[in-house]
């Protein structure tokens, strides 16, 4: 074991490999910086120069890529509200707030320091868990993939705020939103008004970028002013952003843990894991009031768990070739062309690759914060630019980055239309965040629940001890809140 | 007299002797230069990271290589499960820009089932040639105990299927069931065939069917255990031919027949295929650049390196056997309605 460890640490210290390690880390995260374009695409573009290169350092182009995507994706979630990728989504609530009141910096440095250390963690959980891998995966099954869904609903009661009539409704309108494509059972088109194009469903990158990007843009466009009201204080801020991630060290450590073993599950992605672990930070918090105006917490929970879900996701698709995400599929089909075939002998017949991938995960992850922070220094700077040149700007980005990515002027349509409902939302205070909670896990619920249904012929499946617990976890989840707000009441 | 004749034929004989090679060989030069400067679409009906999009891409720089002057790019549209993707080659100009490459299973099958909006007849394109064929296993868990088709049918309960939702995966095990008698029943609402390997192995389903080459490793690895193969030819493999144990339990030959017909589908399982209607001249001479490209030995090279297998097949015959496997199936009844009850609907 130790020797696979060294062999692994020593083939990424390699000079190509360093040299593409930070290659990869570049790309990944200027491709997450851009809102619309997220890992798949970083990958999909990268596999063509890997053709003509060894495998060892092919593997690190491309790992090294993807583990700093959403760094580089919540960087433009807190300048600009417009989260890079769909999971960092909770970044941009309590992060723009923070921009807004002038202290981008400090939280785009907290953003970084907490994805670097779970997405450190998430390559030793890598190393760590090879052996119990096939436990782990065999344990879960559909229903239990049910019941996290329904835990991660429980943190929409504390997204609610002032109004939690409209943000169910918000949440049920995601919900029916996410009911459109194909049925999962039948297999037969819902709501796709006789166009193909609606047969996939509605993709959430154009779904995010028309809901926070476009609806944003509109709103400054129609206030004139830059995003910072305040005069950017950057230069100290930033070191307050690192400061504030190792004073919530354990936050960061639990999210990490609940973020990989989210990642180990296939099919739950990156944007459940963020959830989940955003909806942990508010609910431990000592001033939950504060999430969604500015709570350093909330960046630091919701950054630590979408990178920290990479290592679960990388063992899951290494052991099994069950890959929990598209840019892992992309991934799988690379490894299977570079003659890694996925199971778990392989695991233990390649311990030094399976390391050496651990090894890359963490030096890319440390290198993507490096970028953050001392970018952050200058860049926060963006967000005191007058809001006519930023719109025009970030409206190209986001148009050119959804074509790229897709090539499909389907897209474009479901980025404006959602631009303009989200716009409206935010007006008359429906929470747009309930609305990508209900759209992203009502597809996992769905699927999971008829799943369990057919599994166990009806709903013997709540009865498994497993799913029990996480039954009465999800119970707690929801109920843990309100009993909060009575205890700190003082006493009639 | 007589010498002016024998003198006028021989010049003529010398004529074509020399000019019809001659004329053949401008006629091809001006054949391969159609593709000067053109840009050729490969459509992928399905999302980049899967094997189809790897063969498309993989294929890519030898189509460009025989084609000289060409640019072939790859172009991802899975809509509608591969059918807009269909629909848009059945549209193309017939001028040799659109190629695609199909699972002829998948066309096939909707086009049976007269899926609605569906605007191709998988007969009617112009087959360049077979890429892959693949045989199916059906595969339960090694902890499992029906480790043969005899085992399932002594057993006292259905057997659990596990699907996508109008996949052949799932439609490949029903038939087999139907055949030897098995009951049956369903789960369906996987997201592909690995979440279905684990759905098995975890318990969740007894069976399923995949392309033997996707299961192998599973198999090899002492995961899965293969019960019966669903192949036209007796391949080097420990699993019994389904159409020898159908033999050997005396099933009814509409049955069998069915059993054959759709098996014959699995024989062109990935082929591609340009344009319906293309030029005689422009079909022979894509079909020549593909036939180049697949015994490439650079290509041949990185597909095995990938463990990515190339049974090329030539486009006549490829387009033959298109025909006869959707004649074949038209013909025979209860295929056509297990076709229609599993894939129809939409």
């Amino acid at each position: 074991m130790l020797e696979a460890w060294l062999s692994g640490l020593g083939s990424v210290f390699s000079p190509s490999a360093l040299f593409l390690l930070v290659v990869g880390t570049g790309i990944g995260y200027a491709i997450g910086f851009i809102p619309g374009l997220a890992g798949a695409f970083a990958l999909a573009m990268l596999i063509p120069f890997t053709i003509s290169m060894e495998s060892g350092n092919a593997v690190v182009l491309l790992l090294a890529a993807h583990a700093v995507v959403m760094t580089g994706g919540s960087y433009s979630a807190i300048l600009f509200n417009t989260p890079g990728t769909g999971a960092n989504v909770p970044a941009s609530w309590d992060g723009y707030p923070l921009t807004r009141e002038g202290q981008g910096g400090r939280a785009i440095a907290a953003a970084a320091t907490a994805s670097a250390i779970g997405g450190a963690l998430s390559g030793v959980v890598l190393m760590g868990l090879v052996p119990v891998v096939r436990a782990i995966l065999l344990s879960f099954g559909p229903p239990e993939f049910f019941m996290l869904s329904v835990m991660a609903y429980s943190f929409v009661a504390s997204l609610a705020g002032k109004h939690p009539i409209r943000a169910l409704v918000a949440v049920f309108a995601g919900l029916l939103v996410s009911t459109i494509g194909t049925d999962p059972v039948l297999a037969l088109p819902r709501f796709s008004f006789g166009t193909f194009y609606l047969w996939e469903g509605i993709d959430l990158i154009p779904l995010v970028m028309g809901m926070f990007a476009v609806s944003e843009m509109i709103k400054l466009a129609v206030s004139g002013r830059g995003i910072a009201t305040g005069r950017a204080r950057i230069g100290r801020d930033v070191f307050e952003g690192v400061k504030d991630t190792f004073r919530h060290w354990f936050l960061v450590l639990r999210c990490s843990g609940i973020a990989s073993a989210i990642g180990i599950i296939p099919g739950l992605g990156a944007e459940l894991a963020t959830f989940m672990c955003y909806g942990h930070a508010l609910q431990s918090s000592k001033t939950p009031e504060k999430f969604g105006k500015g709570a350093i917490e909330g960046i630091i929970g919701a950054e630590a768990g979408n990178n920290g879900k990479e290592g679960g996701s990388l063992l899951t698709t290494l052991a099994f070739g069950v890959p929990g995400s598209s840019s892992m599929a992309i991934l799988l089909g690379f490894f299977i062309t570079m003659g890694i075939i996925p199971s778990p002998e392989m695991l233990k017949q390649n311990l030094p690759l399976v390391f050496s991938m651990a090894w890359v995960i963490i030096i890319a992850n440390i290198l993507g914060a490096c970028i953050s922070i001392f970018a952050g220094r200058y860049m926060a700077w963006l967000s005191a630019i007058r809001a006519p040149l930023l719109v025009s700007v970030l409206l190209v980005v986001t148009v050119l980055g959804g074509v790229a990515a897709h090539n499909n002027l389907g897209d474009i349509v479901v980025t404006f239309l959602f631009g303009f409902v989200g716009y409206m939302m935010e007006k008359y205070q429906y929470s747009k965040a309930s609305f990508i909670v209900g759209f992203v896990l009502g597809k996992i619920t769905e699927k999971n629940l008829l799943l369990s249904l057919q599994i166990y012929q009806g709903t013997g499946f709540l009865l498994r001890p497993l799913t029990m617990v996480l039954a009465v976890l999800a119970l707690f989840a929801f109920v843990w809140p309100v009993m909060k707000k009575r205890r700190n009441k003082p006493p009639v | 007299m007589k010498l002016v004749r024998y003198v006028v034929i021989a010049v003529l004989l010398a004529a074509v002797l020399v000019g019809v090679p001659a004329l053949n060989r401008s006629l091809q030069a001006q054949d391969i230069s159609h593709f000067k400067g053109k840009t050729i679409t490969f459509l992928v009906p399905f999302k980049p990271g899967g094997g189809f999009d790897f063969y498309a891409r993989l294929l890519t720089p030898y189509f460009e290589k025989y084609l000289p002057g060409s640019k072939v790019i790859v172009k991802n549209e899975p809509a509608g499960g591969g059918l807009a993707a269909m629909n848009m080659l059945a549209r193309s100009k017939p001028d040799g820009t659109t190629i695609m490459i199909v699972q002829v299973t998948g066309a096939v099958l909707n086009e049976l089932a007269e899926v609605r909006g569906l605007r191709y007849e998988s007969a009617k394109f112009t087959w360049l040639g077979r890429l892959v064929a693949s045989p199916y296993v059906m595969v339960s868990s090694a902890k499992s105990p029906f480790k043969t088709v005899d085992d399932m049918k002594a057993a006292k309960r259905e057997m659990v299927i596990a699907g996508v939702g109008r996949d052949f995966s799932s439609m490949a095990a029903r038939a087999m069931c139907d055949v030897f008698d098995i009951p049956y029943r369903t789960v369906m609402g996987y997201g592909g065939s690995g979440e279905m390997i684990l759905a098995i192995i975890r318990g969740d389903a007894d069976i399923s069917a995949f392309s033997y080459d996707g299961v192998r490793p599973s198999i090899q690895a002492g995961e899965l255990h293969g019960i019966v193969m669903m192949m036209l030819k007796k391949m080097d493999v420990p699993i019994p031919q389904a159409s020898k144990e159908a033999e050997r339990l005396n099933v009814p030959k509409k049955k069998r027949d069915m059993l054959q017909s759709i098996t014959n589908l699995l024989d062109i399982y990935r082929a591609i295929a340009a344009s319906p209607g293309l030029s005689p001249e422009l079909a022979r001479v894509m079909r020549t650049a593909y036939e180049k490209a697949v015994n490439d030995p650079d290509f041949v090279a990185s597909a095995k390196k990938s463990s990515r297998p190339v049974h090329p097949l030539s486009g006549e015959e490829t387009q033959k056997l298109v025909a006869e496997a959707i004649e074949g199936l038209k013909q025979d009844e209860s295929a056509l309605k297990m076709i229609k009850e599993m894939f129809g609907g939409a």
